[in-house]
């Protein structure tokens, strides 16, 4: 920096502190002549705010015109590594204060010098705010603070030094970042995003660079829903004892909560809990609080499902536990919810795959997790391959899972099967299935055979059979799942003798 | 290797082609022309289908003005019960006036604005305050610049925040894919950022606390701050001098010549200025 | 013979489903060391009647004493009576999720607060009586119907019962698996174990009851001991259905 420089900084700093104040809102860091007061540059890793080096990106560079000088042409010049290609740009705007002024200039970027270059007509005047953007501009590949400088000419052709500017925190390129700009280059990507449809949706590059990105999303929607849910079971299987109970109050106030829960969308209970919380001065994490509201949501849903487990096991395993005197809470505990454990699991998993999707309702709310941060490249790129992406990472959960689901419901379905006194005919396939039923250790029935073994312990009453059938199972799944398994094994109910 | 390339682009075709059809048959409903192409369509092949008007430009049905909106940001577009309203609203029904247009006007979340009008198969044109920048213009084509705007800072009435110096390091909120993101994104880098999908939401989070700043745009803050959010002010007005220009879709250029002459039109006649008037009564 | 005296006194039991009466006006007394067993058609109420005897079914009108202690009675301690009444199921109702071992150990531990090692002895005690030690760890499923009966029996009797209920233990069991079952009950009888017998096993009547009470819609309507209701029945109803077993 020249004397004269230093001297002109005494003298306007004052005054240019004062015009800052009314004119921007930028603190004055010093008040060189013409001030840089921001150089920042866009983040060009795919979903962070990091800076790459020798990557483009979107540099801006402002600047305010000090008291006393006229300003008609600025150089800007970028570090030694730095490299402009065919396809950058420069973008020109001055303001005065907020109002945006249209002076006549003429911009360009010199690839050789990698140099900003622009000249007004007609000077601009002090106080006035030149901002300069540059588009697809790389910056060294370093991993450290780079900062451009140049000089400045005003009207009278005299030429300055630009003060130092802010520098911009630069990093090494990464290696899906890396693996996204060779792909760049390729003929045939290029051909495939020829196409509309596959370039919004498939765009081989963006599917690359948002991996990491939305893996961290994925990450943090699996811990979501990986806290939550085994909260939501103690809560489940509370409300299910209240559901069952027969103290009125208690299973009116079940009743109140699966209601209410499941009567309302997942969406709607997020909001009310996010934005009506704080404002009754409640104020949790917000991830904290996702896992609160998932829990709670999901217990409901786990009430219903363990209610009609508890219900659709066979009277005669109350009886024979009441008969050899143990107490009802005995009988629960000894002897029905062991049995229940097993007969829910399926659905519980079901129940384990629907919160988990449903996590993406956070989003709404802004809470980062997969959805968001696929949408974050989403908004950044106006290209929806990340969306695919994030599918896929909802789907290396859900699809293993749904054959989890799938197997243990023929498991438990062959466990019905060999469950009871065997007729002869019968023996070779219960040899043959009898590995599966050891794994199980269980034998269970399906509900409609639950009903029908109330009906026959009564057979001799007839009549008491309207009144005691009615441990119908009123849950969809487990109706659906009743139903499933009634067409997988249509024979068995009537000759199923089982140890129920 | 080659081989594995071709296997693995051809398993990719066929269910991407799928795919394709799917979502065809399923937007096909709506308009029965613009339906018609293949499954493999490009975006030229898309446009053939949609007609031609004398003036050169394409639409996706004849005599109409398929216009979306992200209509949460008001005075620029805004829901009034079931109606959608606001300067751009307003503007974009003069212009279809002017071009012999019926204009229909539908609502959509502002970060998916850009990908819908690339895509060139729902609507032909967003009037949704999108400020005009270069990457935005690779993905569609704008208009000219109709409005110079800012972004503002807008905190709660009270807050501790008192300048923007404080600001660099609280948690800050802005609406997904906006220029105040990344302006957020740009500028405060000790700040924890949340995204938003819509205004109201952000704002709400502002009166939670979540976030203890929202950075958007300084017509729409500023109306916020003396209407509904009268508990909020605008901390500072960060001169950003960005524009707001209408998108197109990219192969339909003459689309958006014709609407920059209706504009010019509009300014030179005084018909902007009046629809101006209307809805920014400050400035 | 008065309450007192006898292991389980009934008296001017009736019980109503809604509003139908299956149970009317019932009077049985079962004397200590006794083997009632109790015939009839499908329907005439003889298993609802074995039901009230453990509480199972509540009764609607009569009193039930069981060793001179009314149960009928509120006051009583229900879960304290039933562990001195042991009860066996057409349907087994054995507990799935355990093995043979800990049918029979649970009840014990449970409600007679055995130690775990105590349990196992007398539950290896009681399988062995049933001949089923060997089959100690197998789960239920793993075993015949008559296995899994007779595992119910000894789980019964683990809870070292004064008196026993058969519920028609042996209705849903396999005629080659009936056998093995009907020996095991034969022996606790002999052994002098008071038995109350909801059965279609005549043989078994025959050679095993002290006493046979047939009961059709509700009521007796004969009762003695085997050789008077099988050899020279007076009601018609019972000539008529020892008519169709024959």
């Amino acid at each position: 920096m020249s004397a004269s420089v230093k001297a002109a900084i005494k003298q306007g700093l004052f005054t240019a502190l004062a015009l800052s104040l009314v004119t921007t809102f930028v603190s004055p860091l010093f008040a060189g002549a013409l001030t840089t007061d921001v150089t920042t540059a866009k983040g060009n890793e795919t979903g962070s705010d990091n800076i790459l080096g020798g990557t483009p990106t979107r540099v801006t560079w402002e600047a305010v015109v000090d008291e006393g000088e006229q300003v008609v042409g600025v150089d800007v010049v970028y570090p030694q590594g730095s490299s402009f290609s065919d396809e950058s740009s420069i973008k020109v705007t001055v303001l005065d204060g907020t109002t945006r002024m249209n002076p006549e200039n003429t911009a360009s970027l010199d690839a050789a010098t990698t140099t900003a270059k622009v000249n007004f007509s007609e000077p601009l005047q002090s106080g006035l705010r030149l901002r300069l953007e540059m588009y697809k501009v790389s910056l060294p590949n370093v991993d450290g603070a780079v900062s451009l400088n140049g000089t400045y000419k005003l009207a009278d052709g005299t030429v300055k030094d630009l003060g130092a500017s802010p520098s911009i925190e630069v990093t090494y390129a990464s290696v899906a970042e890396g693996i996204s700009n060779w792909l760049d280059q390729q003929p045939f990507v290029q051909a495939w995003n020829s196409v509309t449809f596959l370039r919004l949706f498939f765009q081989p590059q963006l599917i690359v660079s948002s991996i990491p990105t939305v893996a961290t999303g994925w990450l943090i929607s699996l811990g979501l829903v990986l806290v939550g849910f085994p909260l939501a079971i103690p809560l489940g299987l509370i409300a299910a004892f209240m559901k069952i109970s027969k103290a009125r109050i208690l299973h009116i106030l079940a009743a109140i909560y699966t209601g209410v829960v499941r009567g309302t969308p997942l969406f709607l209970q997020i909001y009310i809990a996010f934005f009506g919380l704080p404002l009754l001065g409640i104020n949790i994490n917000q991830y904290v609080l996702s896992i609160l509201v998932l829990a709670f949501n999901s217990g409901a849903y786990l009430c219903e499902i363990f209610r009609a487990g508890i219900q659709s096991i066979p009277k005669g395993q109350f009886e024979a536990s009441r008969s050899l005197g143990m107490s009802g809470t005995q009988t629960m505990f000894s002897v029905i919810i062991p049995q229940t454990v097993r007969r829910v699991i399926p659905t519980m998993t079901s129940e384990f795959i629907l919160l988990y999707k449903d996590t993406s309702l956070l989003a709404a709310v802004g809470v980062m997790e997969l959805m968001l941060y696929s949408r974050s490249i989403v908004s950044l790129t106006g290209n929806m391959t990340p969306y695919i992406v994030a599918a896929c990472f909802y789907l290396i959960v859900t699809l293993p899972l749904i054959r989890v689901v799938g197997n243990l419901e023929k498991r438990l379905a062959l466990a019905d099967n060999g469950g009871g006194a065997p007729k002869k005919k019968r023996k070779g396939r219960r040899d043959a299935f009898s590995q599966m039923r050891e794994e199980i250790s269980s034998t269970t029935e399906t509900i409609e055979a639950a009903e029908q073994k109330v009906a026959e312990v009564q057979v001799e009453t007839a009549a008491a059979m309207a009144g005691d059938a009615s441990v119908a199972i009123d849950t969809n799944a487990a109706a659906a799942r009743a139903q499933e398994r009634h067409e997988a094994t249509p024979t068995d109910t009537d000759e199923r003798g089982d140890a129920s | 290797m080659k081989h594995n390339w071709s296997k693995a682009l051809l398993v990719a075709c066929v269910s991407v082609a799928a795919i394709a059809c799917l979502a065809l048959t399923a937007c096909g409903g709506g308009s029965s022309k613009a339906s018609s192409s293949s499954a493999a369509s490009s975006s030229a092949a898309s446009s053939a289908s949609a007609t031609t008007t004398s003036a050169g430009y394409k639409l996706l049905e004849g005599g109409k003005l398929k216009v979306v909106t992200s209509a949460e940001y008001s005075p620029m577009e805004f829901m009034e019960g079931s109606d959608i309203k606001g300067f751009d609203i307003d503007l974009i029904k003069e212009i279809g006036k002017r071009l012999g247009l019926d204009v229909t006007i539908s609502n959509q979340a502002f970060d998916s604005l850009v990908t819908s009008i690339a895509g060139g198969k729902q609507f032909d044109c967003s009037i949704s305050a999108i400020t005009i920048n270069d990457e935005r213009a690779e993905q569609v084509k704008f208009t000219n610049p109709y409005y110079d705007s800012n972004l503002a800072v807008v905190t709660l009435a009270n807050s501790p925040i008192a300048n923007m110096d404080a600001l660099n390091g609280v948690p800050v909120g802005a609406q997904s894919g906006s220029s105040g993101e990344e302006w957020v994104k740009e500028n405060l880098k000790q700040s924890t950022y949340t995204p938003f999908q819509e205004t109201p939401d952000l704002l709400a989070a502002l009166r939670t606390g979540a976030v203890q700043a929202a950075i958007y745009d300084e017509p729409v803050a500023k109306n916020h701050v003396s209407t509904e959010y009268t508990d909020c002010k605008v901390l500072n007005v960060i001169p950003t001098g960005e524009q707001y220009g209408i998108i197109v879709n990219k192969d339909n250029a003459a689309l958006a010549d014709a609407m920059n002459k209706a504009l010019a039109d509009m300014k030179a006649d005084g018909t902007y200025d009046k629809i101006a008037a209307q809805w920014f009564s400050a400035k | 013979m008065s309450a007192q005296d006898s292991m389980v006194s009934i008296q001017h039991l009736s019980k109503w489903f809604d509003d139908v009466e299956v149970l009317k006006d019932v009077n049985i007394e079962v004397a200590k060391g006794e083997v009632v067993v109790v015939l009839g058609p499908s329907g005439s109420g003889k298993s609802t009647m074995l039901r009230c005897i453990n509480l199972l079914e509540k009764p609607t009108g009569g009193h039930i004493y069981i060793e001179g202690q009314e149960i009928t009675n509120p006051k009583t301690d229900i879960n304290k009576l039933r562990e001195h009444v042991g009860m066996v199921f057409q349907q087994f109702n054995l507990f799935p999720h355990l093995t043979a071992l800990k049918n029979v150990m649970l009840a014990q531990r449970k409600v007679l607060k055995r130690s775990k090692e105590e349990a196992e002895k007398v539950a290896r005690i009681e399988l062995e009586r049933v001949g089923l030690l060997d089959r100690a760890d197998y789960l239920p499923a793993q075993l015949s119907g008559g296995q899994q009966q007779r595992v119910a029996i000894a789980r019964a009797l683990a809870m070292e019962p004064h008196v026993m209920l058969f519920d028609e233990a042996t209705s849903a069991l396999d005629p080659e698996l009936v056998r093995g079952v009907l020996d095991v009950m034969r022996s606790l009888a002999e052994g002098g174990m008071t038995m109350v017998v909801v059965t279609h096993e005549m043989q078994f009547a025959k050679e095993v009851a002290d006493r046979v009470i047939f009961m059709e819609g509700g009521v007796v309507v004969e009762e003695g001991t085997p050789s008077q209701v099988f050899d020279n029945p007076v009601n018609e109803r019972t000539k008529d259905f020892l008519g169709h077993i024959k």
